[in-house]
């Protein structure tokens, strides 16, 4: 494939995990212009979450008749206090929030509560499950919302003083609920262009060269080339869902710091099922690692390979941050796929 | 009695009768039969391979196989796979208290079926019961000896080819899916085979130079493992890689790579490029190509992506865990 020439030195930001785990698995980078640059953002939920969860969920668990429910990867993340939730027998690895709430009415006798990360993919399912929980009247079964979303975490990095992000590789899944339409913000306010984009190399390659050519021509629009999946209002089921059992709160970002509105709470009429107020959970706080650069590398504003404990402590064997710990982070990625002399 | 108990380990009467009514019946042959401390067997007049190999697989059963055809392929593939013919297994059993004796049955059963059908005698063998709650229902140990039909190396050539006998990654994706519950549309079976004809049908060619089973590490630990002791490097092809569409599905959904995963019933050959291609029509069961062996970046693997770019392939490191979304 021959790319456009670019006018000028481009960055790119890609900001979902499973962009960037393509990206690094097919070489793609090494396809690209020169002066074309592809960098990593906050699009991996397990890696835009304070590790301050993981010792919270770790006191949760040791309460009597507990078990916590959460997807594989939060397993691995090293907390602050503890080393992890790895081995403790009263965690559960599921798939979907479903699975939780099958296991809660499997077991009545203890109180099963999900660790609900995720963005705008994993809310809806979270949400019926939720409904679901209140048609059955499950009473043992809690939801501890961890829910991000998009939007107000590119806008944050977008309002920093020293943000150099040309274009947007926009995360598919997320578009597929909230449609071409909720990326329209970035011409709109920022005037960037954005290219929602599918998770084959080729959907990125052509995608890439898409942004290339607005740039090119000075034009900021949002274009779609995963219109298979992606409509430009989006599920409009799964986004009424949403808003019928979460609304917007505040939200800690791993890198980012506090996002006003950038969260997801379930309503006063759930808060049976929400876990934050049935246990009277302190807020997290934002304590991070010494020497972990995860929170640049989030921003963009460096490269994995930038950071002090890259390679040398930081490995997926022994994750020091979160970047790492993900199937999807772009430490792990880089790791896994880029670095040419390992160990 | 339906289920195993502490006594069926004790050496008394009950371990007896477990022996004599189970599984003696059901390994039938000469030298088990006897009932001897060791088996006695007739001088091989060649050269022997002797391989061992545990399985404590979880879940014991999963769709394509249990823990006892497990045991006996495992063995006796890695027996193939050093150039022998196998011909002799020894078999310990080590049973949680409270196992089923009729899940028993159908383990011993899957063993002996497998091992008939591959020409091989279970000769040997011992049960140990442990505790409830001290292990994970059943563990099984095999031994095995071979005759030495080939003598392999890592003394490769330039431009030898890598054969691999069918698609990638069935047995670790099963086992995901038997272990975390997970069920999708089609039928995902396990691997798990005897590689006995296939790997005899690859020792008929004088230009093979070793045999691998990609089991633990996937294909791509295991392609790492071939060249790590040679002085050459190999490329392996993405677009010529087997997956089946299932196990793409689930690796997909789940974040994981094929390469890594592991495989119970495929054989890796490293031989020149005719032979190769004669041997995969012979194997059928999408036999393909899937690599070469190069002079350049000894001792390295790298994969040529489907988009036409190169990157290097490492170990398999940490287990894979399911992704989020």
């Amino acid at each position: 494939m021959h790319f456009s020439k670019p006018k000028r030195p481009i960055q790119l930001m890609e900001i979902c995990g499973t962009h960037t785990m393509s990206i690094a698995r097919s070489g793609l980078k090494s396809l690209l212009p020169d002066d074309v640059k592809l960098i990593s953002g906050p699009g991996c939920p397990v890696c835009v979450t304070p590790s301050s969860l993981i010792d919270l969920a770790y006191d949760l668990a040791q309460r009597p008749n507990t078990l916590l429910c959460s997807y594989g990867d939060l397993l691995r993340i090293p907390g602050n206090k503890y080393s992890s939730l790895q081995g403790l027998s009263q965690v559960k690895i599921c798939l979907s929030c479903m699975d939780a709430l099958t296991l809660a009415k499997e077991n009545p006798s203890k109180n099963v509560i999900f660790l609900g990360v995720g963005f705008e993919t994993t809310a809806p399912g979270s949400a019926i499950a939720i409904l679901e929980a209140q048609r059955q009247n499950i009473q043992n079964f809690f939801f501890l919302s961890l829910l991000k979303q998009t939007k107000p975490a590119i806008c944050t990095l977008l309002e920093q003083e020293n943000t150099q992000i040309d274009g947007f590789l926009c995360p598919g899944h997320v578009a597929a609920i909230i449609g071409e339409q909720g990326f329209s913000f970035l011409p709109n306010q920022y005037h960037r262009p954005g290219v929602i984009s599918g998770f084959n190399p080729e959907d990125i390659l052509y995608s890439i060269e898409l942004l290339i050519q607005m740039l090119n021509q000075d034009k900021s629009a949002i274009q779609n080339t995963y219109g298979r999946i992606v409509k430009p209002q989006g599920n409009q089921t799964a986004q009424a869902i949403i808003q019928k059992v979460f609304e917007p709160q505040d939200s800690l970002w791993r890198g980012l710091g506090n996002i006003s509105k950038s969260g997801l709470q379930l309503k006063k009429e759930y808060e049976t099922w929400d876990a934050w107020k049935r246990f009277n959970l302190p807020p997290l706080t934002n304590t991070e690692p010494k020497g972990c650069q995860c929170a640049s590398i989030l921003c963009g504003q460096k490269e994995p390979k930038q950071c002090p404990l890259f390679k040398t402590v930081c490995k997926p064997q022994t994750p020091i941050g979160p970047c790492m710990v993900s199937s999807e982070g772009a430490c792990a990625a880089s790791y896994l796929y880029e670095s040419e002399d390992l160990l | 009695m339906n289920d195993i108990l502490m006594d069926h380990g004790s050496g008394g009467q009950l371990t007896s009768d477990l022996i004599d009514e189970l599984i003696v019946p059901t390994f039938k042959n000469e030298q088990l039969t006897e009932l001897k401390d060791g088996a006695i067997l007739p001088d091989p007049q060649n050269k022997l391979v002797f391989s061992t190999d545990s399985f404590v697989v979880d879940p014991w059963k999963f769709p394509g196989g249990n823990i006892g055809k497990l045991a006996v392929c495992g063995t006796i593939n890695d027996l193939c796979m050093a150039g022998g013919i196998p011909k002799y297994l020894s078999c310990s059993l080590i049973i949680e208290e409270g196992f089923h004796i009729n899940d028993l049955r159908a383990i011993l059963h899957s063993m002996q079926q497998t091992a008939k059908n591959a020409d091989v005698s279970i000769v040997t063998g011992d049960t140990k019961v442990i505790e409830r709650q001290k292990g994970n229902q059943i563990y099984i140990n095999t031994a095995g000896i071979g005759i030495l039909q080939r003598q392999t190396s890592y003394q490769y050539q330039e431009n030898d080819v890598v054969v691999l006998s069918g698609s990638m990654g069935c047995h670790g994706a099963s086992i995901f899916m038997a272990r975390e519950d997970i069920h999708l549309q089609g039928e995902l079976l396990s691997d798990c085979t005897c590689l006995k004809e296939k790997a005899m049908k690859a020792m008929a060619y004088d230009s093979l130079r070793i045999l691998r089973d990609p089991t633990r590490g996937g294909v791509a630990t295991t392609c790492i493992e071939l060249i790590e002791k040679s002085d050459f490097g190999m490329e392996l092809y993405e677009a010529l890689l087997p997956v089946d569409p299932n196990v793409q599905t689930l690796c997909d959904l789940l974040g994981f790579d094929p390469l890594y995963l592991a495989c119970e019933g495929r054989m890796l050959c490293i031989m020149n490029e005719n032979d190769a291609k004669q041997l995969c029509e012979q194997l059928k069961d999408g036999a393909k190509i899937i690599g070469k062996i190069t002079k350049e970046h000894p001792q390295k693997l790298y994969l040529k992506t489907k988009i036409g770019a190169t990157r290097r392939l490492h170990k398999l490191s940490g287990q894979p865990l399911p992704r989020i979304c």
